[in-house]
């Protein structure tokens, strides 16, 4: 019975966007991008790549939610999936660390 | 004195005025349900009326003598539990019970007064049927079930009696859950409503019956808001009031739908498959 | 010895009970009493004079005097004897009114006999005394002001101004406190924003004043004068120097959480301001929900957007260890916890508030700009119940005391909220209104006759949901009806507690607090802004629940303990305190383990065989005697009450002596000294 209050201010908090970028064909399939997603939109695809594995995609209805952290971009051992920022347009957008 | 040597314990029952009367039905269900689940329950030979009214005595201390004097019996008949199915009879019981236990020299008051019965030491526990029913476990009522009642929307009421004061409640007085446990080992799903701890208007149904047609159907009303299907209530009064008032109710109110309402004991009959059999006898 | 004792009648306190002239004679009679006399009352002027004059009359060397408590006039007259010229520590004084007159009312001469009894152990004990001098202990002039609320604030103003350096920590990232979060202050409808966050700034800027935010008192050691404060600044990850506190880092931030400045109602980004006018002006980041850990650094946003290049996630908690002679405690409070009155439906439904969230729904700088709206969908509620005393002056199922500022916050809310929501409905239900302060009872009557307030003097028994409004049960006693009200919200005047982490801090001080977690004071009327722990100062709500004008009065009152304590030139503690006999201490440690203020240690002799002996912390040493009782060599004494001394006033009373000491050998070796007092 307990109802969550929501919060009141949410139009006036800006989000940033991101988009996810996957190269399928490095991936192994490790799974630490789908643990470390903070926002949890990836799982794993139903098909498999080249090598037999299972790669990342964004759970169905979930695209607009990337916030472009870059944690799956950072634990990623095999640079297989990448993020970019799509909202807010900064100079230093285009650097990528 | 210690309880006989058995391998259930024997349970003194305290009956009251209104069970072997108006609810003698409530009764029958509540004795072939314990006896199914192995609860021995032993009507108290020679009681008498718990009490309740005596409250217009000025004091406070003569109002429990009619309380202790059956509390008195049970222990000197070697119970040490007495279970009722009346929230009014637990209420006063349990509550005379809690009244000397607390105080030593009323209770030499009473013993003093009451010379005829055996002193009384607070050896009993006071206990509704209900927390005798919880204390069994789930487990054991679900093993009972024949029928299950397959998700029947259950809005328990518990009245007033049974939850207030909160030195007696046999469980929160806010949101109880104890009938509702009962309730979901019978497979039914037990809703919430507001109204299930407000009081039902008791006594006034004697006098003033009006009074109580508008507690019921607000009562009623409030369930059926939050989705219950039946009322099940824990109290004969309670009963008598949800249940056969609706005609006075449809008199206020015309379009008032009916409203099913049954008593615990009443419903788990029912998923015991127990309710033929004991009507027939 | 020339001892002089003078009878006080008290009127007819003393003298209409007592035979004051029986006892003069029979006290004349006394050992070493050269002077007995009665006077009406001794603590008047004339009394004192009397007594300053004999002195040099009589030359007398100790003093005696037979009157009221100690704690009354102790000081009067020690002082008085001082101005003749006798140390101050020789003097008596003997309880014959609390402790005679008053409890033996009808017993004339049995009390007549008491009070000689009295007057003899007495003179025998100040026959014992000794000439003592006060303890110097060092000072440091310097304060340390726990707490960053508009008492603290002010406490650290009044006392930088008086040139002095204050340290003033707050655990929050800002200070500012409860009243930075108001909308309007009551009698005068002040926006509470813009007359504190002038003071706020001023603290900041203020020469005299360390500010460390978002910082705790770890440790404290020491005493009075020289308390030793370790303080934990957790680190921001910002830069404070080169943050300009443009917000680009929190636009980009991908975490939202609920906001505590706005009581959970709004949301704000992981690195935070908490509000906009936050001192100091530094962002924050939250490392308990930056998608960030310590050690993993992946989430780069802010660090990107931010200009100036402030962020670093590298930062670690900064130590920092003070110095400083006095502490003032102004930590302020906190509401209850709304989940108790669940009658109220409190944590069930979003739409049962406290009065600090409807605050921040009021204020325009809040997260719906100033617009009421209800926190289950945002609506804007038509009719809105107040229920005051919801929990408090209830001993049996919340707090027993009064929270003071209710009746007056719960009338403004109302006033406010018709301001807001003019085709609006307010009911109050209430016990009473206590509107006690200036023009509190002019405001209240406004209120009261606004249209659209409805004041109803009964309880609320129930709230409950009923579709997406709210049921509210409650009684009009004044008319005698019961009444059912669909409400749209209802706000709980809840009690006022004191705030999360005094108990572990009043501990950390050894400062005792009262039942209910406030910091006691040390006399309730005469003293209420010092701690009984000396050299511990209160301030605001954390003694008692107050309002703003009687915090800032407090705090300016704690202030001016502290700027009087500092203009001492010396720091002089009371004698009354441990000393110990070097010759008969065996280093047992016994008198150590007792001590419960940890006044003292054991240290190692500098002979051969290295034996140890106690040693006492004068300042830390509060002469309670604990270790006197422990030690079994008679070794440690507390100065003014010896062991010679107590024992000669036992045996006055008893008015025996020793005569002979046995000694039983118990089974198992232990020798039990008995020794038997026999009557003279």
């Amino acid at each position: 019975m307990r109802t969550k209050r929501r919060l009141l201010n949410l139009d006036k908090l800006t989000k940033p966007k991101g988009k996810v970028v996957f190269i399928p064909e490095r991936c192994k399939e490790c799974g630490l991008c789908i643990e470390y997603c903070p926002t949890q939109i990836l799982e794993y695809s139903t098909e498999f790549n080249e090598k037999g594995y299972h790669y990342p995609i964004i759970k169905p209805g979930k695209e607009d939610e990337c916030v472009g952290c870059g944690f799956c971009q950072e634990v990623c051992p095999d640079f297989a999936i990448y993020v970019e920022l799509i909202e807010p347009k900064l100079q230093s957008n285009d650097a990528k660390e | 004195m210690a309880e006989k040597g058995k391998q259930t314990m024997e349970i003194a029952y305290f009956p009251g005025c209104t069970l072997k009367n108006t609810a003698k039905r409530l009764e029958t269900s509540a004795l072939g349900v314990a006896k199914l689940l192995g609860l021995d329950l032993r009507e108290l030979p020679n009681w008498t009326c718990c009490g309740t009214c005596f409250s217009l005595a000025e004091d406070n201390l003569m109002k429990q003598v009619a309380p202790i004097r059956t509390l008195s019996r049970a222990a000197s008949l070697g119970y040490s539990v007495i279970t009722t199915l009346c929230s009014v009879c637990y209420n006063t019981l349990k509550q005379a019970d809690l009244f000397v236990k607390s105080d030593p020299k009323r209770l030499k008051k009473i013993n003093t007064f009451m010379e005829e019965e055996a002193n009384y030491e607070g050896q009993i526990a006071v206990k509704h049927f209900l927390t005798l029913l919880d204390e069994l476990g789930e487990e054991k009522i679900k093993e009972a079930v024949k029928h299950n009642l397959n998700g029947l929307k259950v809005g328990c009421y518990y009245g007033c009696l049974l939850l207030r004061p909160q030195s007696i409640a046999i469980d929160d007085c806010e949101q109880p859950q104890i009938m509702e446990r009962l309730m979901k080992a019978l497979g039914a799903e037990p809703v919430y409503f507001p109204y299930q701890v407000e009081c039902c208007g008791s006594y006034h149904t004697a006098v003033h019956p009006e009074i109580v047609a508008r507690r019921a159907y607000r009562i009623l009303e409030n369930a059926r808001e939050n989705g219950a299907e039946i009322v099940v209530t824990s109290c004969p009064l309670c009963y008598f009031n949800l249940k056969d008032r609706q005609k006075n109710i449809k008199e206020i109110y015309s379009g008032f739908k009916p409203m099913k309402v049954s008593y615990f004991t009443e419903i788990m009959a029912d998923a015991f498959g127990l309710t033929k059999i004991l009507e027939n006898g | 010895m020339r001892i002089g004792v003078f009878i006080c009648h008290c009127g007819r306190n003393i003298a209409g009970v007592v035979d004051i002239k029986a006892l003069v004679d029979r006290v004349s009679t006394l050992e070493n009493v050269v002077y007995a006399t009665n006077e009406m009352y001794l603590c008047s002027d004339p009394g004192q004079r009397k007594i300053q004059e004999v002195i040099k009359e009589f030359k007398l060397d100790r003093v005696v005097v037979a009157a009221c408590s100690p704690k009354m006039h102790g000081a009067t007259f020690a002082r008085a004897i001082e101005e003749a010229g006798l140390n101050p520590y020789l003097i008596e004084i003997a309880n014959i009114r609390e402790q005679c007159s008053w409890v033996h009312q009808d017993l004339r001469k049995i009390a007549t006999e008491k009070a000689f009894k009295l007057i003899k152990a007495a003179v025998a004990k100040v026959a014992l005394a000794k000439p003592l001098e006060p303890v110097y202990v060092p000072l440091t002039r310097k304060v340390l002001i726990i707490g960053g609320g508009v008492a603290g604030i002010q406490a650290a103003l009044d006392i930088a101004n008086g040139g002095f350096e204050v340290y003033l920590v707050e655990k929050s990232p800002t200070i500012g406190g409860h009243m930075a979060q108001l909308d309007e202050t009551f009698p005068t409808l002040d926006c509470s924003a813009c007359i504190l966050t002038p003071r706020m700034v001023e603290a900041a800027r203020h020469p005299n004043i360390h500010l460390y935010t978002y910082a705790e008192v770890k440790q404290v050691e020491g005493v009075v004068g020289s308390y030793k404060v370790t303080i934990e600044q957790k680190p921001r990850y910002v830069d404070p120097e080169k943050c300009t506190g443009c917000g680009d880092c929190a636009e980009v931030c991908p975490v939202i959480v609920p906001n505590e400045f706005d009581q959970g109602l709004g949301g704000r980004k992981a690195i935070y301001i908490p509000f906009p006018q936050a001192v100091p002006a530094v962002y924050t980041i939250d490392l308990e929900h930056c998608l960030n850990t310590e050690k993993l650094i992946v989430c780069e946003q802010c660090y990107k957007a931010c200009g100036p290049k402030a962020i670093n996630y590298l930062m670690g908690p900064k130590e920092i260890e003070i110095e400083v002679g006095a502490i003032v405690l102004a930590t302020g409070y906190d509401l209850w916890p709304i989940e108790n009155l669940r009658e109220y439906g409190g944590g069930e439904y979003p739409d049962v508030i406290n009065g600090l969230e409807f605050e921040r729904l009021l204020c325009s700088s809040g997260p719906t700009g100033g617009v009421v709206r209800r926190p289950s969908d945002g609506k804007i509620p038509k009719r809105v119940v107040f229920i005051q005393c919801a929990g408090s002056r209830d001993p049996k199922h919340g707090c027993a005391y009064c929270s003071k500022i209710c009746c007056m916050y719960t009338a403004k809310h109302a006033l406010l909220y018709k301001h807001a929501v003019p085709d609006g409905e307010a009911y109050v239900f209430f016990i009473d209104v206590r509107a006690a302060g200036k023009r509190y009872e002019e405001f209240v009557q406004r209120v009261m006759g606004t249209d659209g307030i409805k004041y109803l003097r009964g309880k609320v028994s129930k709230v409950f949901q009923r579709n997406d409004k709210l049921v509210v049960w409650g009684v009009d006693t004044l008319s005698g009806v019961a009444v059912e009200i669909e409400a749209d919200m209802v706000v709980l005047a809840l009690p006022i507690v004191p705030s999360q982490g005094t108990k572990e801090l009043a501990q950390m001080l050894k400062a005792p607090t009262d039942e209910y977690g406030f910091l006691s004071e040390i006399h309730p009327k005469l003293r209420p802004v010092e701690s009984s722990m000396m050299g511990i100062y209160l301030a605001g709500a954390v003694q008692a629940p107050k309002d703003i004008p009687d915090s800032v009065s407090q705090a300016s009152a704690a202030a001016s303990k502290v700027l009087s304590l500092f203009s001492n030139k010396q720091l002089a503690l009371d004698p009354i305190k441990a000393e110990v006999d070097l010759e008969k201490c065996v280093g047992c440690g016994e008198c150590a383990k007792v001590c419960p203020f940890g006044a003292i240690t054991m240290k190692k002799r500098l002979d051969k065989k290295k034996r140890k002996y106690a040693e006492v912390n004068k300042a830390l040493c509060q002469g309670c005697g604990c270790c006197m009782a422990a030690c079994r060599k008679e070794a440690i004494q507390v100065e003014g009450f010896t062991l010679p001394q107590l024992r000669a006033q036992i045996y006055a009373i008893l008015d025996a002596k020793p005569t002979k000491v046995e000694i039983k050998k118990k089974e198992g070796g232990n020798e039990d000294k008995t020794a038997i007092v026999k009557p003279r």
